[in-house]
């Protein structure tokens, strides 16, 4: 394991030394993705320079080194999120698709008034799938709601019931950085018999995670948001929740036996991964775990974090900024008093600082907020103590600006 | 401000922060509109912040005469400049005015680059579509 150093990793970035309309690029908007260190572009462009085929159906010095590389990468992702094995990593785009062929591949097994529970602090992605299939199956989609004074309403237990048979909810809200209590959801779904996913896509990057320990059925992330390229994510599912699924995608590859009528479905993963893989993104996820099992993990969080909590120490203090997100987290989310968020966001990009304003896909939150939207500021391992103050110093500089 | 002062301004700025300061600037030029013409019938759809925008055509002249707002600064700076060019031409000239050029003209193509988000060409389409 190497010391963390926040100098020596940022060098690793070199897309971060570039000017922003003439000012040094701050890029502060890593929960929507994360850059990319050297080597994960060299892995990529090392893969296409010694090893491209088609993984699996060749017979060949390349195929077979190919398929070699495709399959060490779903064992290095399988010791990432310390899985049991590698049958248990099934590749898809990312988290959206991940949680759509749960929630399409478990339709066959929900019932009329069954229950699907999700928590108010929900992305899209792992909304919209839930109340679609709600509507397909006439089950019903209840939301465990986050009060707004940053706590979760005590009595949650209350929402868990012998309908429940679905518990999807996020491990890390991508809007406001709270974390969820899953080791007690978890533990409730299961009392009641419920499938549990966790979305870990705001999670994997600053979090190391224990599959055996968490003990959930379904597990998703991004390999982009953990500094993999984008277009390739991970589905993590105990052997019997997999076997349940119908599978989203047919066609080549997920195949065993093939007539005009009938089709015999490969093994694990197998069975769930339908045409030619990602290959390449399949390579560079695999490259950017390796690159984080090499950090320190802690002290890269520690790092992540105190920069967070630079920034938030500064805004709680403002009379006119409200913050969402609590302390200790790995990003910061606010609203500034009649100044519009579009204003200060250009007015931040214009000094080559990126971070997000709207809603973050996560619309019932806002409402639940108060909200139309809010700013957010989020950290990854490269950013310093530079990037945090000159953000803070401009956005004050933004509101004065833009006070009436 | 006419659209000679506007050339003036928007030219001397050498940076996007100089950009971004002098839409604030003009932006407060823009006369707001009334409350109760913040109808969804005036409001320019396909912009994140809140945009409105109302189009009167004069019956001898054939003159058209805009009113806008928005809820964002850098909209209302965007307004004060498209209205500025087109504020009382007949609808024959507003048709064969090609506004992005006139924007990017100012140096304001980067703006324009993340349309989608503020909904500049939003605008620009409405403008048309009302003074057909």
């Amino acid at each position: 394991m190497m010391p963390f150093d926040p100098i020596s990793i940022r060098q690793q970035f070199p897309i971060l030394a570039q000017q922003a309309h003439d000012y040094p690029l701050v890029y502060l908007d890593n929960a929507a993705t994360t850059q990319k260190p050297d080597s994960v572009l060299n892995a990529i462009i090392n893969y296409y320079q010694t090893s491209n085929a088609n993984v699996h159906r060749g017979s060949h010095f390349l195929s077979d080194k190919a398929t070699n590389l495709f399959e060490q990468a779903r064992q290095t992702l399988a010791e990432f999120i310390q899985a049991p094995d590698n049958s248990h990593i099934i590749w898809c785009k990312g988290a959206t698709e991940a949680i759509n062929q749960v929630a399409y591949g478990l339709e066959s097994s929900l019932k009329p008034d069954d229950e699907i529970l999700i928590s108010s602090l929900e992305h899209h992605a792992n909304l919209v799938p839930w109340q679609q299939l709600a509507k397909r199956t006439g089950a019903k989609l209840r939301s465990i709601p986050f009060t707004s004074d940053a706590k979760w309403e005590a009595e949650y237990a209350s929402y868990f019931n012998e309908k429940t048979k679905i518990l999807a909810c996020t491990q890390i809200s991508n809007a406001i950085g709270v974390h969820l209590p899953l080791d007690t959801l978890i533990q409730e779904a299961k009392a009641v018999g419920a499938l549990t996913l966790i979305d870990g896509a705001q999670a994997v990057a600053h979090y190391p995670v224990n599959m055996a320990q968490l003990d959930c059925d379904f597990y998703v992330f991004s390999g982009h948001k953990m500094y993999g390229p984008t277009g390739i994510g991970v589905l993590y599912g105990k052997t019997a929740a997999l076997e349940q699924l119908t599978p989203l995608q047919t066609g080549g590859e997920m195949v065993l036996k093939v007539s005009l009528l009938e089709t015999e479905f490969n093994q694990l993963p197998y069975r769930l991964e339908a045409g030619t893989p990602h290959i390449e993104g399949v390579i560079g996820l695999a490259s950017a775990c390796e690159f984080l099992m090499q950090q320190d993990r802690q002290a890269m969080l520690d790092w992540e974090i105190s920069l967070a909590n630079r920034v938030r120490r500064i805004l709680m203090n403002e009379a006119d900024i409200k913050v969402y997100s609590p302390a200790n987290t790995t990003l910061v989310s606010f609203s500034v008093n009649n100044i519009n968020l579009t204003d200060l966001n250009a007015f931040l990009d214009s000094k080559g600082i990126g971070i997000r304003s709207g809603s973050h896909c996560a619309h019932p939150l806002m409402a639940q907020l108060g909200v139309s939207g809010t700013l957010r500021a989020s950290f990854a391992c490269y950013n310093n103590e530079r990037d945090a103050d000159h953000f803070v110093a401009t956005l004050l500089d933004a509101i004065d600006l833009l006070a009436d | 401000m006419n659209t000679n002062e506007i050339k003036d301004t928007f030219n001397q700025c050498q940076s996007k922060e100089e950009s971004f300061r002098a839409l604030v600037k003009i932006s407060k030029t823009l006369i707001r509109l009334d409350t109760d013409l913040k109808t969804n019938e005036n409001a320019v759809t396909g912009c994140e912040s809140q945009v409105w925008l109302t189009a009167e055509k004069e019956k001898e002249t054939g003159l058209w005469h805009f009113q806008a707002d928005s809820d964002a600064k850098l909209i209302r700076g965007f307004l004060a400049i498209i209205l500025a060019y087109i504020e009382g031409l007949n609808s024959e000239q507003i048709q064969q005015l090609d506004l992005l050029t006139q924007l990017n003209a100012l140096n304001l193509e980067s703006y324009l680059t993340s349309s989608r988000n503020n909904g500049i060409l939003a605008i620009i389409t409405r403008i048309k579509e009302l003074t057909q």
